[in-house]
């Protein structure tokens, strides 16, 4: 299990950059990070879609109403611009700690 | 045992009682709900149980709540957040606006509690300016984002905001009050030369204060958010 700590610090770029392969909606973002973290970051349902509003929001994601394949309305979250540029930030500070924690680990078990 | 369609719309019921609102976000959550409960479903589980377990994994009405009312309590400053600057302007407008009755008020009103002539203006003028320039400084996140400072320049403001704002309503009603002693109005005034009631006139000094409390709030949105937010690192939102 993942500390919510992490979680709560991740939600946001795992969203976006998830966003960045295309057009998605909530459902299918749970699903698919569920899958791709095999079953290690898991979060409560409902809590996505305020983060989802939040970006919406500020501007980094747009959303809109379609029909599905099954006929049902479901909303579709795509990436801005200004999204793509926050995804590369955080990219970045993402790397950068990962890097320092890597070569921390590499000294200590070299 | 209760059909699907019924335990969706008792679940909505729950939902909207505890105060998410339809349709945003309760139609989205509905959709999610769905979709759960046709892969549940189609994995072989009973309708009822695929339907309770969905609804609990999408979380509880109550606990959701307070993180969409965050969402929504900026949703309507959006216009703040994607062009900051002219929404900055317009806030900066209403505040000069503001500043005019505000100054007058405030130099007659504090004239009126401390008589000698000559006070009012030179010590009205720099408290309101040091109040507003606070006020901007904090709101911009210019001044150190320490909390201590913040709380004492916020409280400090606010006290210096309450004293003008209450001796300058005080002076306006009081038939003694220096208004009507050093002023022209008594019961009307003369504005571009039509005689206006004097409480026209008051309403009118009363919206620009509004106006100006409302272009500090646009301001300080910041400031506000950071006194009060709680904090949000135990929930992904």
């Amino acid at each position: 299990m993942i500390t919510k700590e992490l979680v709560a610090a991740s939600a946001e770029p795992l969203i976006l950059s998830l966003l960045a392969r295309g057009e998605t909606y909530g459902y299918a973002i749970i699903q698919e990070i569920r899958k791709l973290s095999e079953n290690k970051i898991e979060w409560t349902d409902g809590m996505l879609y305020p983060v989802l509003h939040r970006l919406e929001d500020r501007g980094l994601i747009k959303s809109r109403w379609a029909e599905s394949e099954t006929g049902r309305k479901r909303k579709y979250y795509s990436l801005k611009e200004d999204g793509k540029k926050a995804l590369n930030k955080r990219r970045d500070q993402w790397l950068a700690v990962n890097a320092t924690l890597t070569r921390l680990w590499k000294e200590k078990y070299a | 045992m209760p059909d699907l369609e019924q335990q969706i719309s008792a679940w909505r019921s729950q939902m909207l009682a505890a105060g998410i609102q339809s349709p945003v976000p309760l139609e989205e959550l509905e959709a999610h709900l769905r979709d759960e409960i046709q892969r549940l479903t189609q994995s072989g589980l009973p309708e009822e149980r695929a339907f309770l377990a969905a609804a609990n994994s999408l979380g509880d009405g109550k606990a959701l709540r307070p993180e969409f009312s965050k969402v929504n309590r900026r949703h309507w400053l959006w216009v703040y957040r994607n062009n900051p600057l002219p929404l900055k302007i317009l806030a900066a407008s209403f505040i000069i606006a503001g500043l005019d009755p505000l100054i007058t008020a405030a130099r007659f009103s504090i004239e009126s509690l401390f008589r000698p002539e000559g006070f009012s203006f030179s010590v009205a003028l720099p408290l309101v300016v040091i109040f507003w320039g606070f006020q901007i400084l904090i709101g911009q996140g210019l001044l150190r984002r320490s909390n201590a400072w913040r709380r004492v320049a916020l409280g400090w403001s606010s006290l210096i905001l309450f004293a003008i704002i209450s001796t300058s309503v005080w002076a306006a009603f009081h038939t003694h009050s220096p208004l009507v002693h050093v002023g022209a109005p008594e019961k009307t005034d003369i504005l571009l030369g039509i005689e206006v009631p004097f409480m026209f006139k008051f309403s009118l000094y009363l919206l620009h204060l509004a106006l100006m409390a409302a272009g500090l709030y646009i301001l300080n949105q910041s400031t506000i958010r950071a006194l009060f937010r709680r904090d949000p690192k135990t929930k992904i939102a």
